[in-house]
């Protein structure tokens, strides 16, 4: 999909993604994070709840190819998310703008995270650069 | 200026030193956020302007804030990161070498020895480019 397909206000639900322990370990192996738990429960380090979110933007599929680069992300983390906790997200395109050769835009899309008792434990905008049809 | 954990104070500069990154930085990324053919399609990569392979954004993010907590927060029995803003300003590719610098622009102590803090961070690349700068906020709970 292109820059053209995401007007201000369009807006999806993603499918859940499972927190398991496995997430967290290797998290935190891969990227240098301290173990953390809440009540005994290991916790997932905020930039994997950032990173697992942006994947299911990604499982969304609309910007396979067309996606140019997340130029900023900014989050903020409202609750704990512990081992078997299942998030999903809520987008909406809160901002879009063509940029003046018109063959690109930037789209801000402003993200709820949900677990599943349908809290919000993080909130987040990413900013993305897509292909503008002109670009073709 | 010292800067452990238990003597940071406002203006004090946290410096990450040089992490190289590797194919397996690229994995990083891939795990969690999936690709959009943006990063690891070598052939479609090459015919952007990266040239080749990038590594996610939030992986360079990811490892160096890792890096700062395994640095300066050793002695922090608990870290809650509550805010992360980081804008993307330039590519890292494997191979290419990454430095930070977190700078602390407030500090509180609501009570006994947690500390709320606010950074503001550069992260570079092979010793000059600009390829992320962001802020964070942080509070370290209970030295251990």
């Amino acid at each position: 999909m292109y820059f053209e397909d995401f007007p201000v206000g369009k807006s999806g639900v993603s499918v859940g993604k499972t927190i398991s322990l496995t997430d967290i370990e290797l998290y935190n192996e891969m990227a240098g994070w301290p173990d953390s738990t809440v009540s005994g429960i290991k916790a997932a380090p905020a930039m994997l709840v950032t990173m697992i979110s942006a994947g299911l933007m990604t499982r969304q599929g609309f910007y396979e190819g067309t996606l140019m680069g997340i130029l900023n992300n900014a989050w903020w983390y409202k609750a704990p998310v512990v081992v078997g906790d299942t998030l999903k997200i809520k987008y909406r395109v809160s901002k879009a703008s063509l940029t003046k050769r018109g063959d690109k835009g930037i789209i801000v899309f402003s993200i709820n995270v949900y677990n599943q008792k349908d809290e919000i434990v993080a909130e987040g905008e990413m900013k993305a650069m897509m292909r503008a049809r002109e670009s073709e | 200026m010292n800067n452990d954990f238990e003597s940071i104070q406002i203006g004090a500069v946290l410096e990450v030193r040089e992490q190289v990154f590797s194919e397996r930085d690229l994995i990083l990324g891939i795990l969690w956020e999936g690709d959009a053919q943006l990063h690891t399609n070598v052939p479609g990569m090459g015919k952007t302007s990266f040239g080749t392979t990038i590594v996610h954004g939030n992986s360079v993010t990811s490892k160096i804030i890792g890096r700062l907590f395994r640095t300066h927060f050793k002695s922090v029995e608990e870290i809650i990161v509550s805010e992360i803003d980081v804008a993307y300003l330039g590519a890292v590719h494997v191979g290419d070498t990454i430095q930070g610098k977190f700078r602390i622009e407030d500090l509180a102590s609501p009570a006994g020895q947690s500390k709320m803090l606010s950074m503001a961070f550069e992260v570079t690349k092979n010793g000059q480019e600009l390829v992320s700068k962001g802020s964070m906020k942080v509070e370290a709970a209970g030295n251990q």
